[in-house]
């Protein structure tokens, strides 16, 4: 069965959730991991499920459901710190209350868009392979979406310890990061009309999402 | 070289698709000292999708529905096969291209002329590669970024491999190519369509967003290739792209 895989498969029925986490602790020891990888790996798992709980729970409707995982996106990721890698060398060109203004605005488009992502889930099963550890012990975990319009798709997350919690730092979705896409773009933005025009265009472009 | 046609299918689509790990973004690419003319071209490419691609693939996607969609996608790519196998070759990925074969020879006879894929059951996975990214890997820099009118994004590096990967496919296809082609980009935006939409609600500024995508596609497809075709094999050092600007506060 699915257990023997090395990798861990979290089933929607849920049937398999304590041989995933047995699994967890069995396969990352297996590849020679430290225990970072594995609690990496168990938050981005935990999350996938409750992400697989909400989007497909039949009860909900469609703006609970999004409300919802914009919520677990919230308190899953590092927003400071991923605002603050978004705008590497332009951060400390904005004062503090404009970078807090930055990490709101910022934290409000990506949740929109990536609860958007996700909110698009349907019978689909993720596959979270077991994290691998950087140099500065960050973890990025791996995982590929199965059955459905994304089959096939890999998205992975950066996760850092903060403040003694793993915190999502990083999404790379098919290759693509969204901190090196976003610092690209950011960076664009305020060369051509300085560092806090950022805010500006964020808000400008949240007020548009809001009025879809 | 289909897949980097029209912008769009750059974003989130299958260009990438087969790249699963991070990239970093390729410096070369990111400088961009030729914006002021490919900010035009890029115009008018968005321009060419929104009057012609757009409303063509939206007719395709009312008389359609996505597995057709997808057997057609199928399809396109398996014909896709000699500029694949080469390119692998040329890599000296003797493993791999022979896997191409493989594919080539299951998809066409099991699929049905390949509209089905049942290689990928098998465990003949699919991998993209072409000329720019053998070139790529013997060393060769990709040079600015440069975006081609209807082609979209490239540089001179992956410029001279379209004009490599379209004399593969002409001389596999001959003049059914210019049949062949508006066809599977028609086919592949009405694929992408929500990607496509979704990305520009998702970037600041579109043009860079699909620079930026690019050059980190390219990169990892020519400096990671190795770890995205095995799992097992870790996930490479990206870690400049992680670090805080100033640590004290």
């Amino acid at each position: 069965m699915n257990c023997m895989n090395s990798k861990i498969r979290m089933i929607r029925t849920g049937a398999l959730g304590v041989c995933s986490a047995l699994l967890l602790v069995l396969g990352t020891e297996a590849w020679g991991e430290g225990t970072a990888a594995a609690d990496a790996t168990a938050e981005v798992s935990e999350v996938m499920k409750q992400v697989l709980e909400i989007s497909g729970d039949q009860d909900l409707d469609a703006a609970t459901r999004r409300s919802r995982i914009e919520q677990l996106a919230m308190e899953r990721f590092a927003w400071t710190t991923m605002s603050r890698l978004v705008l590497a060398r332009n951060w400390r060109k904005l004062s503090d209350p404009q970078q807090k203004e930055f990490v709101d605005a910022f934290r409000q488009h990506l949740a929109v868009v990536y609860g958007r992502r996700l909110e698009k889930m349907g019978d689909e099963t993720i596959e979270v392979s077991p994290g691998r550890v950087a140099s500065n012990g960050d973890v990025t975990v791996r995982t590929t979406i199965h059955g459905g319009q994304a089959d096939g798709v890999v998205i992975a997350y950066r996760l850092r310890d903060t403040d003694g919690e793993w915190k999502v730092i990083d999404v790379i979705i098919e290759g693509v990061s969204l901190v090196s896409n976003f610092r690209s773009q950011m960076n664009q933005i305020a060369n051509n009309s300085g560092a806090d025009s950022v805010i500006e265009k964020l808000r400008e472009k949240n007020e548009a999402q809001a009025s879809d | 070289m289909i897949r980097y046609g029209i912008v769009a299918g750059v974003l989130l689509g299958s260009l990438a698709a087969f790249v699963p790990l991070p990239a970093a973004a390729d410096p070369a690419i990111e400088t961009d000292p030729w914006q002021p003319m490919n900010r035009e071209v890029f115009a008018f490419d968005m321009t060419v999708d929104r009057w012609v691609l757009l409303p063509v693939s939206k007719g395709w996607d009312r008389i359609s529905n996505v597995p057709v969609r997808e057997s057609v996608n199928n399809f396109f790519l398996n014909l896709r096969f000699p500029r694949r196998f080469v390119s692998k070759l040329l890599q000296g990925r003797f493993l791999a291209s022979g896997e191409e074969v493989g594919r080539f020879v299951v998809n066409t006879t099991v699929g049905l002329l390949g509209f089905f894929d049942p290689a990928t059951k098998i465990g003949l996975t699919y991998s993209d590669a072409d000329f720019g990214q053998a070139f790529g890997v013997w060393g060769i820099g990709s040079g600015p970024y440069l975006v081609l009118p209807f082609f979209g994004p490239s540089s001179p590096r992956d410029t001279v491999g379209l004009v490599f990967d379209s004399l593969v496919s002409f001389s596999a296809l001959g003049p059914y190519l210019f049949l062949a082609t508006p066809v599977d980009w028609v086919n592949y935006r009405s694929l992408h369509a929500d990607d496509v939409a979704e990305a520009k609600a998702a970037s600041l500024d579109y043009y860079v967003f699909v620079r930026n995508a690019y050059g980190q596609q390219r990169y990892a497809l020519i400096h990671h290739r190795k770890a995205a075709e095995s799992p097992g094999a870790g996930v490479p050092a990206v870690d400049e792209l992680y670090e805080l600007e100033d640590q004290d506060d």
